[in-house]
Formats: C-alpha cells, structure tokens, sequence
C-alpha cells in the first residue's frame, strides 16, 4: 500500500477512534427505534385487534400497495437519522479542530509527517462520507431486523410472511434516492458545515459562540445601517431542513413523487437529474460552495501556521 | 558529519518582545545538545522554529529544507515530544501504534511493541487511563521506534517524578542513540542531562551566549575553591562567578589556564548547572 492511501486510512480511522458517537449515536437511534416497533408488535397491534386483523388488513392492501411501502422503508427510516446527522455534524465540525488545540495533543499530530491540507480534509472526509457510511449501513441493517421480524409477527396472525413482507424488501429500493437526496441537501448545507470548520480552527474555546456570535453582529448591523436582512434571509435560507432554498423545495417535492414509486431508483432508471440541475443553476448554491473552499483554506492556514503557544 | 540544523540570524519577534535575537547556530550529526535557559529565553521558540512550528524571520535550515515550507516533509526524519501529556486522552496505545505506524515510514512497529513490553503500558488502555509516567514510556516508545535522524525533546521530564526521569534519559542512551542520531533536548533539571550531552548551548534573551561541545567546556571553565587569606588574588584573575562554600570561596573562571589557577587551591570542571547560574548571573536575579 502506497504512503498517501495509508496516511488516508490513518486519518480517518483516526476520527473514528476520536468520535465513537460516529458508531454509538446511531446505533442508539437504531436500538430506540426497534425498541418502539417492538412495542407496537407486542402491546399495539393486539389492542388495536389482535394480529389476525392486522394481517387480514395487509392482505386486503394487495401485493403493489404493499410493495410501495417496501421501497417507502428506507427513505422512512433514514429521515430521523438526517436529523441526527445534523446534529453530530454541527458538534463534531465545532470540535474538530479546537480539541486538539485544547488538549495540546496538536504538538503530537504535528510531530508526525501528515501535512495540515491532508489533515484539514480528513475531517471533510469523515464527516460527509465515512459518518454517513456509517449511518447508511445502519438504516439499511435497521431495515432488514424490522422486516424479518414483521414477517415474525404476520406468521403469529397466520399469514404468508413471504407473500405478505419478505418479498416486497429490498435492502437498496430507495437507497440510492435516499443517499442522493441526501449528499444534494449535503452540498446545500456545506457552506454552512465549512464556517462551522473555520470557527473551530480560529476559536480554543467556545468555538459555538465564534461560529453564532459573528454573522449575528452583521446581521444586526446590516439592519441598523442598510435597513435591510439580506445576510438573514441567506443564514434562513441555508439552515431550513428541507425548506430551503427554492430549489430545494422543488426537488423535495418531487423527491416525494419519486418515492411514491414513479422511479424504480435502485436501478437508477429514469432518474431525472434536471430536478438536481435546477439547483446546481442556481448562483447561490455555486457561491455557497465557494465560500466552504475559502473556509477550508483559511481552516488549513490557521491550523499551518497560527502559532499559540 | 554532516550539518542537521543550520541558522543565521534567526529573528522571531513576539510583537514587542523579541524571542530569538539574530541568533547562529548549528547542529551536527552525532551530538546530544543541551539548549539551556530560563524562562522565556527563546529555547522554546527555536525548537518551534525547526520544527516549522511557528514563523520567524533570518535563515534556518532543518535537513536541508525549510521548516516554514517543508514541515510535513522535515518529520519523516525528525521526532519531538513537545511537552508531556500532549498524547489526546481518547487515543488506545493500540490505535496511537497503528496511526504512527500508518502514517511514518520510518516506523518500526516490532520495535516500538518491545520497547512497551518492559513497561506496564497495556496496549488496550487509552492515554486518559495512564499515569503520566506512563504516557511519557508511550511516547517515548512511539518515538524511539522511529530512525529519525534528528530528536527534539522540549521539557521532555516535566512534571515526573524522579524514577520515570532518570529511567527516560538511560533508556534514551542505551536503546537508541548513536552516531547516526542527533538529539536536542531542552531542560529545567539540568543535573539529569548533564552526564549525556556532547554539546552545551546557553540561551539568555534571545542570544547564544555559549555554543561548546562539552570538552571545552572543561577546558574554558575552572572552578577553583580558596581559602578566604587568597581570595583577593585569585578576584584579581576576573573570576566570572564567586559564592560561598563552608567558609571558603568559589571562584569560576573562564579561560583562564590551570596552571595559573593551582596555586590558588583545588580545581574542578564546574557543573553545567554552576555555569549557568554565573553565565546567568544578573538576568534571573
């Protein structure tokens, strides 16, 4: 193996080490949510008519309804893990790189041949590819338990588990639209994720309040002096889950159509990418990647060449 | 032999204070240099600057490359440990073994795991869970495990307690220096690396004040101990240093010849810490 692709591996291996949240949290998710279904199988479906009335009403839903929920499972159950996403996201680009300045083990790192640039974009790394990895996998495992253990529950009602669930589960129906949808809302959100970078390369301490404090200063002075909101509009229009931007809007919206089974998106047949290029004609969305490179540029010469100490 | 470290008239300015004041020195294979100072003398900031940790201004040559330039580059033949403890507490000793062994190609894993071995650093424990003494044999194992051609120990001791000391420097001589290798180390504890160094360097307000290898300072600096009846003679030699010793005196000259020095009474080389304190004299007091 060649130094470049070994220094990689250690890097990211590296902030999985550092950041077991990237396995614990949606493991978590996941168990918190197979807890939930459990509950519903043992205590809900008896109440609600005892599970031969439940699998009389799949049977009465007929195999292509049932088939539309099959594909529906993915996307379902990987919307509250976006969520999450967000959220380690926001605390771990903040920590990225304040922590290691905080606990001085940046006098380690940098003891080693690993240059700040390869540095800087392994945390880029982890955070939009290895994390998701991760998580994708998880959604894709929940999926599997939960579907064997319908087809369980059908068999308790007398069903056909197969007939009724297991033929209708494929791990990868509407993962990849799932995965698109969300590497698109990804590089929407990437100017944001890029200044959270830079405030934790400036900040040692309270990087959060680096990251909040300045833009909101602006925004307050931009109201005082021009009367105007544009750079709130712009934060507003950045931070809205799924609400963004029009575009975003847009595509969502259709992004629903599509999951409601006009595509067969597993073999990513038809995928109509003309929803994705309304976005990418956008100003904002090229301006917005822009300002995540000059982030992560000022990010790589803070972390070169600020001197603390 | 060849010449690891070169400077000329290296600046670094702290806005008005001035760490490193058009300082020259160089740093040859094969020697154990001592950088010695007190506090806020600049040794810190030279070895930051070879180590292209921090900016400043004149010329300095790590290896034959820049350090501003060339950091990443430099630390495939260069190791420092910084200060103690700088090891991050969520780190394994597996992981940190697998990340240097990744990431350096002069890393020998083999070596660095035998180095652990005669320690009671358990491989899967993380660095919050060791004592200090322990994260420094880590670190000293991680490092010692790596044919670098130049070390850079910066307070390599501090803050341990006696036994890990006098063991981190013997384990140092014995499993790895020799004449390929090239170590700088700066210290409070003088004493403890005084038997090791090759090379002395005093470092006072930014500027060199002693460069030697360690022979001549034994040549340049007598200490002579004199019985109160010759003091004033052996005063009118200009000694660089007096103090009291039991009722008698102790003078350090500098580059004045034994023979002129006998009559006065016993001779001794004097102490790297002796030295420092009358090289010093009138800055720490």
């Amino acid at each position: 193996m060649n130094q470049q692709m070994n220094t990689t591996i250690a890097l990211l291996k590296r902030e999985t080490w550092e950041h077991r949240s990237f396995w614990m949290v949606p493991l978590v998710m996941a168990g918190i949510i197979l807890v939930l279904f459990l509950w519903a199988m043992v205590y809900g479906v008896p109440q609600a008519g005892g599970y031969s009335v439940w699998v009389e009403n799949m049977e009465f839903a007929g195999t292509e309804e049932l088939g539309q929920l099959g594909k529906l499972l993915i996307p379902g159950l990987a919307l509250p893990f976006f969520i999450m996403v967000e959220v380690v996201t926001l605390f771990y680009l903040l920590d990225s790189l304040s922590a290691e300045r905080r606990d001085r083990s940046i006098l380690f790192w940098k003891s080693l041949p690993v240059t700040d640039t390869a540095t800087v974009l392994s945390k880029w790394a982890a955070i939009v590819l290895v994390f998701p990895a991760i998580v994708f996998a998880v959604v894709v495992a929940l999926s599997l338990v939960l579907g064997l253990l319908t087809g369980i529950f059908v068999m308790f009602g007398g069903g056909n588990p197969w007939t009724l669930v297991w033929q209708h589960m494929n791990p990868f129906a509407g993962l990849g639209a799932t995965m698109v949808f969300f590497y698109v809302e990804t590089l929407w959100y990437l100017p944001v994720m890029g200044w959270l970078l830079l405030a934790s390369a400036w900040a040692r301490k309270g990087p959060f309040l680096w990251a909040v404090l300045p833009p909101l200063g602006l925004i307050v002075l931009e109201q005082m002096f021009f009367d105007t909101d544009y750079l709130l509009d712009t934060v507003i229009d950045r931070l809205a889950l799924f609400t963004g931007h029009s575009g975003i809007v847009q595509m969502f919206e259709r992004e629903v159509d599509v999951f409601d089974g006009q595509l067969q998106i597993s073999g990513g047949a038809g995928f109509e990418l003309g929803m994705f290029a309304e976005l990418f004609a956008t100003p904002q969305f090229w301006t917005g990647l822009g300002f995540a490179v000059l982030c992560t540029v000022a990010a790589i010469w803070l972390r070169r060449y600020r001197d603390e100490s | 032999m060849s010449t690891l470290v070169k400077a000329r008239g290296l600046t670094k300015r702290y806005k008005d204070t001035l760490a490193l004041d058009n300082v020259d020195f160089q740093i040859d294979e094969g020697r154990i240099v001592g950088l010695i100072g007190p506090n806020g003398a600049g040794k810190t900031t030279a070895l930051k600057a070879i180590l292209g940790l921090t900016d400043f201004e004149g010329e300095l040559e790590v290896l034959g490359m820049n350090p501003k330039r060339n950091r990443a580059e430099i630390m495939k033949e260069v190791c420092f440990i910084a200060d103690v403890a700088v090891l991050p507490r969520w780190l394994r000793v597996k992981d940190a073994i697998e990340f240097v062994s990744r990431v350096h190609p002069r890393f020998n894993e083999e070596k660095c795991r035998e180095f652990l071995k005669k320690t009671t650093v358990r491989e899967k424990a993380r660095v919050g869970q060791l004592s200090k003494g322990m994260i420094v044999q880590l670190h000293l194992a991680l490092v010692m495990a790596i044919d670098a051609r130049l070390l850079v120990l910066d307070e390599p001791t501090l803050g341990l307690d006696i036994l890990y000391r006098k063991e981190f420097y013997s384990s140092l001589l014995s499993d790895y220096f020799d004449e390929t290798r090239t170590i700088l180390v700066t210290t409070h504890q003088v004493e403890e690396i005084e038997k090791i160094l090759t090379h002395l360097m005093f470092i006072r307000q930014g500027r060199i004040i002693l460069d030697a290898d360690m022979e001549s300072v034994a040549e340049q600096y007598t200490e002579v101990l004199v019985t109160p009846d010759k003091a004033d003679g052996a005063r009118a030699l200009g000694p660089l240093h007096e103090r009291d010793v039991f009722g008698k005196k102790l003078f350090l000259f500098e580059g004045v010849s034994r023979e002129r020095l006998r009559e006065f009474g016993e001779l001794h080389t004097p102490s790297v810490a002796d030295l420092f304190v009358a090289k010093m004299k009138g800055v720490a007091a």
